[in-house]
């Protein structure tokens, strides 16, 4: 199976078929969560904004500080 | 008389020819997108995709794609004039509250399908641009309850696909149920939710309508139809649902898990950024038998996002503003321009556009209106030759304009540099008038010459006790 096309990390999950069999899988990337169906051509999907480890990371740190200041104050 | 459901809608845009059947086959990417995006350049007809390849469910896209379709959804003629359906959106908006009545026997309930069995992959659910981090949901309503208050909510969020049983959702805290998360976050419980798709259009509309704190949606859907909803209780959740939607999905958002969602190519024309985003669990979904997917196009303007929220979005900063300024008579949310406002009113003496302005501002929706235009009660605020007239005849741009720096702003423009923070002008294109006139001054009030001996008196008394 073929990396990741916005992160190109390995660690891919087939998340579904089609319901009318053999037309495609839709992937997931356990990295950074993009969602890509086999039917998408290399074509099609140059056109994703590369991400590499250090911009998956900071997406977390982001949340973290976010969700911290949401927390009641003590 | 109110739409049942969406097939008597789309049955309604058939008669009209609003409505193109595709039976060709087409692909998931990039044709339903790329579609999408030609009948909204072409102001044109909604698309109902018959075979979309791989999928047995059909796809029905631009449903609001024009302003005659967001007449006809109103059950309006759909040449009726912009101005004119913001009059009628406003009457609806007054008879609220319109209870929901529940029925036992509800559409939606047709084929249920119960944990394992319940596969989002199922439906057609697509990338509708480019860069759109995977495919998404993103016209439906998403029902959720105030853990503090019971009150329901319900409103159109994007959704991204993860998973068979997973999607992700935005809980930014400007949203209702950003809020109704991050409260049941505090109390160490997932928040329940029900993704209603392929709803009567009136619904949508409520959907995507931002209404005062605390309104129900379900008995302000009532208030836009003219008749009441009718609901059914979820089959895993404690919601109630629309009866006669064509799908829903069941399931709850836990409290501290997120994954990686966007970015999704939004109204502003530009993507959002990439997030982390909470998730929905999905435990069932229902539908009809042979149900209709649902699906939104949103991009650069115009689009169905456009016209589906102009009238919603425009009555409701009106509705906020005009307890305060009841000089106020229609407003216009050009959301064509995302952050461009313009307000029509019958103003009596010099100023009170500038309260005006600080009231569309002070609103939780006007508060992102970055360019505000206020017009006289003559200019139709809808009409933009008007506006502009009034511009070249009515405004001095040393005098009539108001700038304000580092304002909350709709962290959406790409335009500002810290996002969240913005700055607002404000072009009073009304005809100069005098302001309220003062009466002639006759003299400051003295005390009279008898106040000195009462001083007098009262303090030998009062030290008396």
């Amino acid at each position: 199976m073929r990396p990741c096309p916005r992160c190109d990390q390995q660690g891919i999950e087939v998340i579904g078929k089609s319901p009318v069999e053999e037309c495609w899988e839709l992937y997931l990337c356990h990295t950074c969560g993009y969602v890509w169906r086999s039917s998408e051509t290399e074509e099609l999907l140059s056109g994703t904004v590369k991400l590499g480890p250090g911009g998956v990371q900071s997406i977390l740190d982001s949340h973290r500080f976010v969700m911290k200041r949401l927390e009641p104050q003590q | 008389m109110a739409y049942k459901d969406l097939r008597e809608f789309i049955a309604r845009l058939e008669e009209e020819d609003e409505v193109l059947h595709i039976t060709e086959e087409v692909l998931p990417e990039p044709d339903v997108g790329a579609m999408a995006r030609a009948t909204c350049d072409l102001e044109g007809p909604a698309l109902i995709c018959e075979r979309i390849r791989g999928y047995q469910i059909p796809l029905a896209i631009c449903l609001h794609g024009s302003y005659r379709r967001v007449a006809l959804s109103l059950e309006l003629p759909k040449q009726t004039q912009l101005k004119q359906i913001f009059e009628e959106f406003c009457r609806r908006w007054d008879r609220y509250p319109v209870d929901p009545v529940t029925v036992n026997n509800a559409p939606c309930k047709q084929v249920k399908l119960l944990g394992r069995d319940a596969d989002l992959t199922r439906l057609p659910i697509v990338r509708w641009n480019m860069v759109d981090g995977g495919p998404f949901i993103d016209k439906s309503a998403a029902i959720s309850r105030d853990p503090d208050t019971g009150i329901l909510n319900f409103g159109e969020y994007r959704m991204q696909l993860k998973g068979p049983r997973t999607l992700n959702i935005t809980t930014t805290a400007v949203h209702d149920i950003g809020v109704h998360f991050h409260k049941a976050r505090r109390m160490g419980k997932p928040l329940e939710v029900a993704v209603a798709i392929g709803l009567d259009p009136a619904v949508m509309l409520a959907s995507v309508c931002p209404l005062p704190p605390n309104w129900d949606e379900f008995k302000f859907a009532g208030a836009l139809r003219g008749e009441p909803l009718e609901i059914v209780q979820a089959e895993t959740v404690d919601l109630p649902v629309p009866a006669n939607a064509e799908i829903v999905i069941e399931g709850e958002i836990l409290p501290d898990v997120v994954s990686n969602e966007g970015p999704f190519g939004e109204y502003t024309g530009y993507y959002s950024m990439l997030m982390a985003n909470a998730e929905i669990h999905v435990k069932a979904i229902t539908h009809r038998f042979n149900p209709i997917m649902e699906g939104l196009y949103i991009g650069v303007p115009m689009t169905e996002s456009d016209w589906i929220s102009h009238i919603p979005n425009s009555a409701s900063v009106y509705k906020e503003v005009k307890p305060l300024v009841p000089e106020i008579e229609a407003f216009n949310l050009a959301s064509t321009w995302c952050q461009v406002g313009v307000a029509s009113m019958r103003k009596l003496f010099g100023g009170q556009e500038r309260k005006l302005m600080n009231a569309v501002w002070a609103t939780p929706l006007g508060c992102n209106t970055k360019v505000l235009m206020v017009v006289d009660t003559d200019i139709d605020p809808f009409n933009m030759d008007k506006v502009l007239w009034a511009m070249s005849t009515r405004f001095q741009p040393d005098t009539d304009i108001v700038l304000i720096g580092n304002t909350m702003g709709q962290r959406l423009d790409p335009s500002s540099l810290v996002k969240g923070l913005g700055a607002k002008v404000g072009l009073d294109l009304t005809w100069p008038m005098a302001p309220s006139p003062v009466p002639e001054a006759i003299g400051v009030v003295k005390p009279r010459p008898e106040t000195e001996e009462w001083r007098q008196r009262i303090l030998r008394m009062w030290e008396r006790g």
